[in-house]
């Protein structure tokens, strides 16, 4: 780093890059304001605990928001919403909060109340991420405790829907159905042993028989309870006329129970109780850890998550906070600086410094005249604006685009393969068992009849098939999920066998919107004058800014005079008796240039010197990971930038690859449908809302996330925006999957047959056949374990994820 | 040897009372957050050695 930085590179309190900032405090370095100023509220309340539990574990703060932004929390009907209970002594409600991620986060939320009196107890759902307060409305308000969140960077997540609650719960029926199972089984196998063993000495009848029907006492309530959702899904399915796995799960289950009742209460055997519940308890156990692993919370939310619940309306001269969704036509309305605009409004008074990166990809502020209409989902980067609206939300462009693409297309999963092979698997294993016994019944031997029909069912469940796929599925979600990476469910994994063809957005998914990459054209510049720059530049938080001061790395602390400010114009100052002027060729120059690139030009003394071109930088790895993914498929790239990139980009993808530029959101949806009319399946990774149709038309639609509170559009797959440079090893990696499963599958079914073979003949007894059913299960779920981990072995894209983008589901 | 059958009879009803505890932590919400009580008891030793310093 640059010299007069000392060792810290990174921010004290969120552990960014300080990017050449000196902003410090006590020897401690910070990347902006905001976080010196959590750190400062924090000092004075004696919660720096917080710094020492993790290191640098804060957020960064990334605004500095307007003191009205939560003013609508103190309309009654808004705040009713939120509240969960309320009386005159205590409030209580819960609040989504997506930041939290570490013990220091959970450390300082349950120390709220330090901050702000009238909180009487917080508590965190690690979990959800969910904060529960309650607060005396009396000394405190709602809007207060908001403001107080959102002050040390605990943005929480308020949405127009109400809902804050109800993530990541999970099926606490579930749970009680696996504990009532695994308890039968284990004690019931306890209670078989002694039978297993006494075949070599000879065992108290009494004892026996007791034994027996304790285990018959602790089935019942298996069979009844714990295994009732196999029974109710494979009547559901029979009812509407086809069969799925469950009912040979079920079919088996009822057979082994009443051979068993059989037995025991006839005194023939001891039955198989022991195998049945297992069965039970192992079924259950893979259906739990297969809807663990799928972090489906966040994959659905829609527009209105990331919209403002409320904006600040005009009437008569008051300003009322007003919801989003009573907001009519022609109403007044003021949006503040970095909000977004929620409807499509006319613009009335102020300076329109808006960004719809969200929209289309545009990655450039746009300056928009009065009289001019934004759409919804812009944000104004530059001061206060009163607007009319012109269409209300439920109208308004956006709305449309997101209501566009909600009738999804049925993908081809393969998974109905499974669940069909399953059903005739057990359709077949009825038949054969019916069918041995009939024969057995016609030779007269009435021993090898019922050891036969039993045996055939007991050994030839067809539930090793659908383990084989349920596990070795969960076993590839859970490793993709370490690397944060998240898929919808299991069942898109083997469309990545399949893909063709790969759909880059550019904007925000190939670039990072937050790093540039800067080039100067001009006369040389002397080391004094490029001092000059630094310091003037310096004096400027605008992004292009500390563009341009990164690239001069140059510290300077000299003194500016006369500095001043021109919102999205530039910027000009005097240093050193010299008149140093930056910025928008307008308003360096006074004309308005046609130059489709991003440049700052510089003047000094009233001479132009030059100008900077800056681009947008790619992300790190990024060219190494298009040129080996395009050896194997396809590629496009669209954006809804100008084509100023081309030439870099085709560079980097080589003369094959697609680049389409300008393209609006129905152009990329539409790109991608043509690709598929020629039977290709495809792959489309993009961020923001201008993707989200194109995200929904693709076959694997991949969302890609900055940072761990962003937006993302519905997908099938999400995951971190640095993951992408290993993109290849991911589809090679989730591309095995189904081959996986295919090995195992036949691999079961291999023993399922060799099973049956011996069975057929009556050769089995009934307890070998229980012993070596759950054996070959254990065998078989051990085989997709250790065949999984050696692929994400071999394909190493896992390195160690400092913040889960989406709480990790332990399994324990 | 009878006796054998009153120990499992007794060994059946503890276990037993172990299940129904188990169904009333799990109605009860003890399985909702795994991760908070483990970090949050930690905190209060942070604080004092902080305050001794």
């Amino acid at each position: 780093m640059k010299a007069g930085v000392p060792v810290a590179v990174d921010c004290y309190h969120c552990g960014e890059a300080l990017a050449g900032s000196d902003i410090h405090t006590e020897g401690k370095y910070f990347c902006c304001q905001g976080c010196m100023t959590v750190y400062h509220i924090l000092e004075a309340h004696d919660l720096c605990a917080y710094y020492d539990l993790n290191q640098k574990p804060g957020t960064t703060i990334q605004r500095n928001s307007s003191n009205n932004r939560y003013q609508f929390l103190d309309q009654k009907e808004i705040a009713q919403r939120i509240i969960k209970f309320e009386s005159p002594e205590v409030c209580q409600l819960n609040l989504y909060i997506p930041q939290i991620h570490c013990s220091s986060c959970l450390y300082l939320l349950e120390r709220i109340g330090q901050l702000q009196k009238g909180i009487l107890e917080s508590r965190v759902n690690f979990e959800k991420k969910e904060i529960f307060i309650s607060y005396d409305p009396r000394l405190t308000s709602l809007r207060e405790v908001v403001e107080t969140l959102n002050k040390i960077g605990y943005d929480p997540h308020l949405s127009l829907s109400g809902e804050t609650t109800g993530r990541g719960t999970y099926d606490k029926e579930r749970l009680i159905k696996i504990g009532l199972a695994g308890f039968a089984f284990s004690n019931i196998m306890v209670f078989s042993l002694a039978d297993y063993f006494a075949m070599l000495n000879e065992i108290d009848p009494m004892i026996k028989s007791s034994l027996q029907w304790f285990s018959l006492v602790l089935s019942i309530p298996v069979l009844l309870y714990a295994a009732s959702e196999f029974f109710t899904s494979s009547y559901k399915a029979i009812k509407s006329g086809f069969i799925n796995i469950d009912a040979p799960i079920a079919l088996s289950l009822l057979i082994t129970f009443g051979r068993s009742v059989y037995e025991i209460t006839g005194h023939h055997g001891s039955g198989y109780l022991d195998s049945m519940s297992g069965i039970v308890f192992f079924m259950l156990v893979g259906r739990w850890f297969q809807s663990r692993t799928i972090a489906s919370q966040s994959f659905d939310r829609d527009y209105k998550s990331f919209f403002p619940m409320a904006v600040t309306r005009l009437v008569e001269g008051k300003y009322i906070p007003t919801e989003v969704n009573a907001i009519c036509e022609k109403d007044v309305i003021v949006i503040h600086s970095q909000e977004i605009i929620p409807v499509d409004a006319m613009l009335s008074k102020g300076r329109a410094e808006i960004d719809y990166s969200f929209v289309n990809g545009e990655s450039t502020i746009q300056h928009i005249a009065p009289g001019q209409i934004i759409y919804a989902g812009a944000r104004q980067t530059g001061g206060q604006l009163e607007m009319i609206v012109v269409k209300p939300l439920a109208q308004s462009y956006l709305t449309g685009l997101w209501n566009k693409a909600t009738v999804r297309k049925q993908k081809y999963y393969e998974d109905q393969f499974y669940d069909r092979a399953g059903a005739a698997f057990g359709i077949a294993v009825l038949v054969i068992g019916l069918a041995s016994f009939a024969y057995w019944f016609m030779r007269g031997d009435s021993q090898r009849m019922w050891n036969s029909i039993t045996t055939v069912f007991i050994i030839a469940c067809p539930c090793i098939l659908l383990l084989a796929k349920t596990y070795t599925y969960g076993f590839f979600l859970s490793a993709l999920n370490k690397a944060n990476i998240y898929l919808r469910s299991a069942e898109i994994l083997p469309l990545f066998s399949k893909l063709g063809h790969i759909v880059f957005d550019k904007t925000g998914t190939l670039t990072d919107a937050r790093s540039h990459h800067v080039r100067y054209y001009g006369q040389k510049l002397e080391r004094s004058e490029l001092k000059m720059i630094a310091r003037l530049v310096k004096n400027s938080t605008h992004p292009l800014s500390r563009a341009i001061g990164d690239f001069i790395n140059i510290q300077d602390n000299g003194p500016v005079e006369h500095f001043k400010v021109y919102r999205g114009a530039g910027i000009e100052a005097w240093i050193d008796e010299h008149h140093v002027k930056i910025g928008s060729s307008e308003f360096v120059t006074g004309t308005k240039c046609k130059k489709s690139q991003t440049q700052v030009l510089l003047m000094i003394d009233g001479k132009l010197t030059g100008e900077f071109i800056i681009h947008n930088q790619y992300r790190y790895g990024i060219s190494r990971m298009l040129k080996g993914i395009h050896q194997k498929y396809n590629v496009s790239v669209l954006s809804g930038d100008h084509d100023r990139e081309a030439e870099r980009l085709s560079k980097l993808l080589g003369p094959e690859a697609k680049l389409l530029f300008r393209q609006d959101p129905e152009q990329k949806s539409r790109y991608i449908q043509a690709i598929q009319a020629e039977h290709t399946v495809v792959m489309m990774i993009g961020d923001g809302l201008n993707d989200s149709n194109a995200l929904q038309a693709a076959d694997l639609g991949v969302a890609v996330m900055n940072g761990n509170a962003g937006f993302t559009p519905a997908a099938d797959m999400i995951m971190e925006a640095g993951m992408i440079r290993h993109l290849q090893q991911i589809i090679s990696f989730a591309g095995h999957s189904s081959k996986v499963v295919r090995i195992i599958f036949t691999l079961s079914a291999i023993y399922n047959i060799t099973g049956l073979y011996f069975a057929v003949q009556g050769l089995l007894s009934p307890v070998i056949a229980a012993i070596l059913m759950p054996l070959t299960s254990l065998t078989i779920l051990l085989l997709s374990y250790v065949s999984v981990q050696w692929l994400s072995y071999r394909h190493p894209f896992g390195e160690k994820v400092k913040r889960p983008l989406i709480p990790q589901n332990k399994m324990s | 040897m009878s006796v054998i059958i009153i120990l499992i009879a007794i060994s059946m009803l503890i276990s037993g009372s172990f299940l129904i505890s188990f169904f009333w932590n799990v109605r009860n919400g003890q399985y909702d957050d795994l991760d908070s009580p483990a970090n949050r008891i930690l905190f209060d030793q942070h604080k004092t050695k902080n305050e001794s310093k």
